[in-house]
């Protein structure tokens, strides 16, 4: 069947009750109720507290085929992740469905439990490193579910990822399971994505190296959502969790398209009081916060909230007066985490907040303006952040399909090759975020505004900005790399890409160069 | 003036987005002797077969009295960029000799003066052939051969750096100044390229994109500038139609010397493109 963006997608898709095609970015009104988890009970002097990993597993009653899942907070020092597989691969439990909220190391270890049948579905994950590669070698029996960060808690507040027990890396807990991620050595800062998953497993098992006495002062997580603690020697490498201060980009080409893209939002004429704004940590995000609080100090502008991965130079913004408020659903660096410890200001929101478009309103329906990046946009401005140019997962839509769709302007800043390969294309190997929720990418050598967005045209004639047609960028990428070759697929479905809704708007085949290895 | 290694195709492919007005693909300094050959077909490749956008090409060449500065002479003339870029000149018969070597073959030269004899010279040098488009100076070089420490204020260079404008002026030709070398530091930049401006310089060299787009702002008159030179002008020559000899503007008399600094400021805002047509 055909999905709205044009692309063909199969009728049934292994493991997948039902296949929804693409209709619009708000074509689907989902109706029906909530999942909730059991109803449980803790009686006065009854413990949280377990004395092992092992003893809280048995204790969650995890079973053959049962659903397990994880945050991401603590990125690529999580140590936590793998604690546990290797727990429950040692108390012989296997055939179990996986989902991560996001990033996380793989080591040899993650892809030996897939290879010994521990894992054998995988309901969402960003799949880094090898993973990406050991899915496409077919080490799974379904296909991965690929969602964003909004569309992974609908669908587990509607149900369709009911989790069994879910671990929760906690950088400090108590004794009565309230959790947070601002204190302790292994401090994190937010804990948002984290809370969908403690409010409807079944189980939910925090995991940490800082426990303390009852009551915590800043709770992230509450004790009303978990039942068992597990006190380790260390659950991540605190110098891979938060960064130093994230430091601003010296590349001349990150700045160059930075500038651009201020030009843009000017144009726009959304850069007023009160306006909202979201970018993420990359470099050209991070000179695009630059250069937006020397204008907002030039022109005495004072916004309203500011979201996204939070960094330093999100706080800055925060602390200089120019915005009101910070949504953080992830913090990327100590000046983050401290910030959220700290200012009244700096609000904690779980991802349902930030991005689940099925409730009574998340924040990116009231987002301004939006930077995002790309691996590759197509010349319909379809955007592809998941397959790299050999067709291999390497990554993950975060929040780009939610915050497209809610933002006024969404901008993609993106140099025009990635090393030598063209970033603006015909065709993008996979479509993640469909091209009408696009409205402006700028590159290096250009900026091409969505045709859709005539209102956009007609203001940015006058911006001094080195307009072009998506077409150009993509014959000049060409022009200066070559024209690639198309990666080459089996029939083999690995990967399932879900849109914010619920709905498929692409699938992953296996590549060729995979299937016979 | 952005210089780019020559041996660097990346860099050499990417600089005509950063709005620099020359690009001076680099065979000196910047590329290391064992790379100089590799460097010298990479640049001439690039002059024939890249689209440089708007920017003129310049190479700098090793210079003209060493056997690499040789090679470039005769491997470059086939791609005849637009000007030569010539290093460590210090009297007019080297560029004398430079202008024979080149015969009919349309390229300019821009001699570096960054020696104190180079200094010193720059008279002759800048009047000796019409071949010669500008004087630029060269601090790092010239603070080595004084003896001095380059500083952030730079006042080891004032006198070099005035002689140049001046030299340059004297023969009618134009003026550059020498590179800021610290890439992190906009704000010596900023100060830097304002002296240069006020000591009558009318470009700089630049060793880093990011450096570009101060540099060029900087030069640029600003839009209160621009209005000024427009009154001034219009004062002027509403005077003239009505035969007054003295004319005056917000209390300041516009003479010979004020009208043409204001006919130069609109050149350079008509160059960056910041006029229309009209009575400017």
């Amino acid at each position: 069947m055909k999905v709205a963006t044009g692309r063909q997608i199969p009728d049934q898709i292994p493991g997948r009750r039902e296949v929804r095609p693409y209709a619009g970015p708000f074509a689907f009104v989902p109706t029906g109720v909530k999942a909730a988890p059991p109803l449980s009970m803790v009686r006065p002097g009854e413990k949280k507290v377990v004395d092992s990993l092992r003893e809280a597993i048995r204790l969650a009653g995890l079973k053959d085929g049962m659903t397990i899942s994880f945050h991401h907070h603590l990125r690529f020092g999580d140590y936590v992740i793998n604690m546990v597989l290797d727990t429950i691969a040692e108390m012989g439990i296997k055939d179990l469905t996986f989902t991560a909220t996001g990033h996380h190391p793989v080591p040899e270890s993650f892809i030996k439990h897939m290879e010994n049948g521990v894992i054998t579905r995988i309901e969402h994950a960003v799949l880094v490193d090898q993973l990406g590669v050991a899915v496409a070698r077919g080490l799974l029996k379904e296909p991965v579910t690929i969602r964003s960060h909004g569309g992974r808690p609908r669908a587990i507040e509607a149900g369709e990822v009911p989790i069994d027990v879910a671990f929760i890396a906690a950088p400090t807990a108590d004794t009565y399971g309230n959790l947070n991620g601002i204190d302790g050595p292994s401090h994190c800062g937010s804990l948002g994505y984290a809370v969908a998953d403690a409010q409807y497993a079944k189980c939910a098992v925090a995991v940490t190296d800082n426990l303390v006495p009852y009551p915590l002062r800043h709770i992230s997580v509450p004790q009303t959502n978990v039942d068992y603690v597990v006190s380790v020697s260390k659950i991540g490498d605190p110098t891979k969790i938060a960064t130093g201060a994230i430091r601003k980009t010296s590349n001349p080409r990150d700045i160059l398209i930075a500038q651009q893209i201020i030009k843009v939002m000017e144009a726009s004429g959304l850069v007023q009081p009160r306006f909202s704004f979201q970018a993420g940590t990359g470099g050209v995000s991070l000179a695009v916060t630059q250069f937006l609080t020397e204008i907002m100090q030039q022109r005495d502008i004072r916004g309203s909230f500011l979201m996204g991965g939070i960094t330093g130079s999100t706080v800055g913004l925060l602390e200089k007066g120019l915005f009101d408020i910070i949504f953080d659903v992830q913090s990327f660096d100590l000046d983050a985490v401290a910030s959220l410890g700290r200012n009244p200001n700096h609000c904690e929101v779980s991802a349902s907040f930030y991005a689940n478009p099925h409730n009574k309103g998340c924040v990116v329906n009231l987002l301004d303006v939006v930077i995002l990046s790309a691996l590759e946009v197509d010349t319909k401005f379809n955007v592809n952040v998941l397959t790299g140019s050999d067709g291999v997962m390497r990554t993950g839509p975060g929040g780009h399909q939610d915050t497209a769709a809610g933002s006024k302007l969404t901008i993609i800043g993106t140099p025009l090759l990635h090393g030598r390969i063209p970033a603006i294309v015909d065709d993008v190997v996979t479509v993640v975020t469909p091209g009408e929720t696009v409205d402006v990418v700028v590159t290096e050598y250009g900026v091409a505004v969505n045709p859709l967005r005539q209102d956009l045209i007609d203001r940015m004639k006058d911006a001094r900005l080195p307009l072009a047609s998506i077409e150009d960028l993509k014959l000049k990428a060409e022009k200066l790399a070559g024209k690639p070759k198309a990666p080459e697929f089996t029939d083999q479905i690995v990967g399932v890409v879900e849109y914010r809704d619920g709905s498929v708007i692409d699938v992953v085949r296996q590549p060729r160069a995979w299937a016979d290895r | 003036m952005l210089f780019v290694p020559g041996n660097n195709p990346s860099m050499i492919q990417t600089c005509p987005i950063y709005g620099a007005d020359s690009i001076i693909l680099d065979l000196e300094d910047s590329v290391a002797v064992s790379q100089k050959d590799a460097a010298r077909r990479l640049v001439v490749h690039a002059i024939l077969e890249l689209d440089f956008g708007g920017a003129e090409i310049a190479v700098r060449i090793n210079s003209p009295l060493t056997k690499e500065g040789q090679k470039d002479i005769e491997t470059l003339m086939e791609a005849a960029p637009s000007v030569f870029v010539v290093p460590k000149v210090e009297s007019a018969e080297e560029i004398l000799d430079l202008d024979r070597k080149l015969s009919a073959v349309p390229i300019g030269l821009i001699p570096i003066l960054e020696t104190p004899k180079g200094v010193l010279h720059g008279e002759e040098i800048a009047s000796s052939c019409p071949r010669v488009w500008a004087l630029s100076f060269g601090a790092e070089d010239y603070a080595t051969a004084m003896g001095v420490e380059r500083t952030r204020g730079g006042r080891e260079l004032f006198t070099a750096r005035s002689l140049v404008a001046m030299q340059a002026k004297a023969n009618g030709v134009a003026a550059l100044d020498t590179v800021f070398a610290d890439v992190n530091d906009e704000e010596g930049l900023r100060n830097d390229t304002q002296e240069a401006i006020s000591l009558g310089f009318e470009g700089k060299y630049a060793i880093s994109p990011r450096q570009v787009g101060i540099i060029n702002n900087l030069f640029t008159p600003q839009p209160a500038e621009i209005e000024e030179a427009k009154q001034i002008l219009e004062t002027y020559r509403s005077g003239v139609e009505r035969g007054i000899g003295a004319i005056a503007l917000n209390g300041r008399m516009i003479d010979a010397p004020v009208v043409q600094r204001a006919e130069r400021v609109l050149a350079l805002a008509r160059a960056a493109g910041l006029l229309g047509g009209g009575m400017e």
